[in-house]
């Protein structure tokens, strides 16, 4: 589908753009014929694409597998509000039909949390109230598909919590992002796109108000760029003037946030599926992934890929080795890091078959995470790559829960000594007991993600392990990192750079 | 009857007292922070025990819930 | 309670090793009232140390002992100490060669015998109820009455070592036994102090 979709002058609100016809049109052709064609294969004008950004990857759905990135590349820039119109039509759908579309769609989260964004609205609509954050804090360091969606598709992002807003009978949307991200720009020239369109005046109103999407009262806001601030009760505690850390909580955000306002928290990439779903419908949407993983999927390919920060759209029944190979890879690497620096490690042969949904995932001890897949090469040390990625993530932690700040330093100089081959036997069983310890103690994930880390490369790298310990680091740990892990800061509980 | 224990990981300084309040629902791990072992308090002995400890717990970090029958 | 009778005779044997020539029935009461009394001393420094290297900075460093046992051990110790505590005041009481007598142990300064470093212990003693107690009924009275009460515990340990120092017939014989505990908590309550300032002022040292 490398032709660029005709900008149209905005039609009937009602009818659906010109992609999202053809979309549907080819989906209900495929369904009848059974068609499934070749996955992966990449479209768009690949060559025009700017670093990483952009290219989609085509899956059983006829040719035109792929739906938020489609259309112009990066080279393209961001796609503006009347060739958004052009090709998606304007959003005129009520309040029955987006909790329809939550339900039969299942939207999953895709921040890394994976909750279903129907449960959310569900939880939140029952009080009185609310109030919706757009999670645009990219925190994962490698992960680019957040920043791809808001610079190249800002008014699906925006379409998706104006649908939010509506099904919650709110108008209070804030967008959150982190400060020096980048994303800022982009957003609020789509925003005032939409208020340039009249998109929140009331004289637009159509006569069928049920059916009109009004454009909620937006508000941006930035937070400390921190790897723990974009944490769901991090990002709703910032945006409400506390500070950008996790804190604990006996109830959902959604029933009762920071300022006691029922608050959905949502992931950029979770929103802009329900702004598609919203217009395909929501059994459209599904079948663009697979039973197990419904809809596409943004994922970040990073490491030893051709074009590290790569961002793939996946969609079909896509394996682990079917994402590889969009990076450029034809046999499985060593190991393959999945779902972000807090994320799993997978043996590379186990991985190329693994199907990339979340039960598939599971399977192998890992989840899709932030959607981050990053490839470790034959010959490069995954204990070093470790441990640098766990001492960065020990000096995330937010200062505040006991055994985060006493025990992620303690894995972190475990896992250094390990890869430096300066551990003894005894040592291992230690690390993994003080893994155990902080597993399930923190206030949010932060800790359990470094252990399920830690954990799957003691695992995957068993060998190595042996070898580490036997005769000192391999010749791996001396190579340069394959991860730009940036560098580990120290542990701050003082309380000051949170705002 | 159906009530819980939590704790508050940002407010739990490792006073441990909780521990002696509540031996059979609360340990402490190396550091001496408190752990819940059943978030589900099972019967009212353990739910008197449960109330003791967060009251006795210098830093209020423990929360009891009861669900309202 | 088999540990407790352990330390009171090996107090014992301390503190009664050179008093030994003098044991005859008149004597026994003090002689045990002595010992009972160090002993019940030694089982406070143990509590203080147990409690103070609970809330140590520090103490993350080390995996051991593990936190529970330290905790277990200082609730223990509190117990050793009351009990110990009971034995020395009633030995006392009963002792008629100081003659300090049962209003002597109860009331400050109504002692005959060394008035001013028999109060200190009198003093030393209500302090060690009202901290063991509020610290017993803690899931009862909360955490508002209980936690600052605790800190009294230091102010007894000083009471309790100049009582035993002064009031105490051999305490020379013992000067090692009160430098060594004296310091010990003096060093732990200190380091504890400078290494909670500087964590407060400066990150969480790892
Ligand atoms: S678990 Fe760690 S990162 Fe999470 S809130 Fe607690 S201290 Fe912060
Ligand atoms: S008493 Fe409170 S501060 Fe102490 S360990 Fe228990 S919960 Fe934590």
């Amino acid at each position: 589908m490398s032709t660029p979709v005709s900008i149209r002058p905005r039609g009937n609100p009602l009818s659906l753009g010109r992609l999202a016809q053809d979309i549907a049109r080819e989906a209900r052709a495929a369904q009848s014929e059974g068609i499934v064609a070749d996955p992966l294969m990449p479209v768009g004008d690949s060559d025009a694409a700017e670093r990483g950004v952009g290219r989609a990857l085509v899956g059983p759905v006829g040719s035109l597998g792929t739906v938020l990135l489609s259309g112009p590349t990066a080279g393209g820039g961001p796609a503006d509000l009347e060739l958004h119109l052009a090709r998606w039509g304007a959003l005129a759908v009520d309040t029955a039909t987006i909790l329809d579309v939550l339900d039969s769609s299942e939207i999953d989260g895709r921040g890394g949390g994976g909750f279903p964004l129907r449960r959310k609205v569900d939880a939140a609509r029952a009080a009185g109230h609310p109030l919706v954050i757009v999670n645009a804090s990219e925190s994962e360091p490698a992960s680019r598909k957040d920043a791809t969606l808001c610079t190249l598709r800002p008014h699906l992002v925006l379409d998706g919590a104006a649908l939010v807003a509506k099904a919650l009978g709110t108008s209070d949307v804030v967008v959150h992002m982190h400060r020096g991200s980048g994303m800022a720009g982009p957003l609020r020239a789509a925003i005032e796109q939409r208020k340039a369109a009249g998109f929140a005046a009331a004289d637009s109103l159509s006569p069928d108000q049920s059916h009109t999407v009004v454009d909620p009262a937006w508000r941006l806001s930035e937070g400390p760029d921190r790897y723990v601030s974009g944490e769901s009760s991090a990002v709703a505690s910032s945006v409400e003037g506390g500070e950008a850390r996790p804190y604990f909580t006996t109830s959902p955000l959604a029933v009762h946030g920071p300022s006691g306002r029922p608050t959905v928290v949502s992931n950029v990439e979770t929103l802009a599926h329900l702004a598609v779903a919203v217009r395909l419908g929501g059994d459209v949407w599904r079948a663009f992934g697979s039973d197990d993983a419904p809809g596409t999927r943004l994922v970040t390919l990073t490491g030893a890929v051709a074009e590290p920060g790569l961002v793939v759209e996946a969609s079909g029944p896509v394996t682990l080795g079917d994402l590889l190979q969009a990076g450029g890879l034809d046999h499985p690497p060593a190991a393959v890091l999945v779902g972000g620096f807090g994320g799993t490690w997978v043996d590379g042969a186990d991985a190329w078959s693994t199907p990339f949904s979340r039960p598939g995932l599971s399977d192998v001890g890992a989840g899709p995470g932030c959607g981050m897949v990053g490839v470790l090469p034959p010959g490069a040390c995954g204990l070093a790559e470790t441990a640098r990625i766990v001492a960065y993530l020990a000096g995330e932690s937010a200062g505040q829960c006991g055994s985060c700040v006493s025990g992620l330093p303690r894995l972190a100089a475990a896992l250094g000594d390990l890869a430096r081959g300066r551990m003894r036997r005894r040592g291992v069983r230690k690390t993994a007991s003080i893994a155990d310890e902080i597993f399930g103690s923190g206030a949010c994930g932060h800790p359990d993600a470094v252990v399920r880390l830690v954990r799957s490369a003691l695992d995957v790298f068993a060998g190595d392990v042996e070898a580490h310990l036997d005769g000192g680091p391999c010749a791996g740990a001396e190579l340069a990192p394959v991860f730009m892990v940036p560098g580990p800061r120290r542990i701050d509980s003082s309380g000051g750079g949170w705002k | 009857m159906s009530a819980t224990i939590r704790i508050d990981p940002t407010r739990c300084r490792g006073h441990a007292i909780c521990a002696v309040f509540f031996s059979s629902g609360i340990e402490l791990d190396q550091w001496g922070y408190g752990k819940i072992i059943d978030v589900e308090l099972q019967d009212e002995r353990a739910l008197k025990r449960a109330r003791r400890a967060a009251n006795a717990c210098p830093n209020g970090a423990l929360v009891v819930e009861e669900a309202l029958a | 309670m088999a540990g407790i009778l352990v330390v009171t005779v090996v107090a014992g044997r301390i503190a009664g090793a050179h008093l030994l020539p003098l044991l005859h029935d008149r004597m026994l009461p003090w002689i045990l009232g002595r010992s009972l009394g160090l002993a019940s001393y030694l089982a406070l420094t143990g509590m203080i140390v147990t409690g103070l290297w609970l809330r140590h900075p520090w103490r993350g460093r080390f995996r051991r002992p593990a936190a529970s046992t330290i905790l277990w051990s200082h609730v223990a110790l509190a117990a050793c100490t009351l009990t110990l505590l009971a034995g020395h005041l009633t030995a006392l009481a009963l002792d008629r060669y100081a003659g300090v007598g049962w209003i002597g142990v109860a009331v400050p300064w109504t002692s005959h015998y060394r008035p001013t470093p028999v109060a200190l212990g009198v003093l030393a003693l209500y302090g060690m109820v009202l901290v063991a107690g509020t610290a017993a009924l803690a899931g009862s009275i909360g955490r508002r009455i209980w936690f600052p009460v605790h800190s009294v515990a230091v102010a007894v340990f000083c009471a309790t070592a100049a009582h035993g120092i002064l009031a105490g017939s051999d305490a020379s014989g013992l000067r090692w036994l009160y430098v060594a505990t004296c310091s010990m908590v003096v060093v732990l309550q200190g380091t504890r102090w400078v290494a909670g300032t500087l964590q407060r002022n400066g990150g969480v040292q790892v």
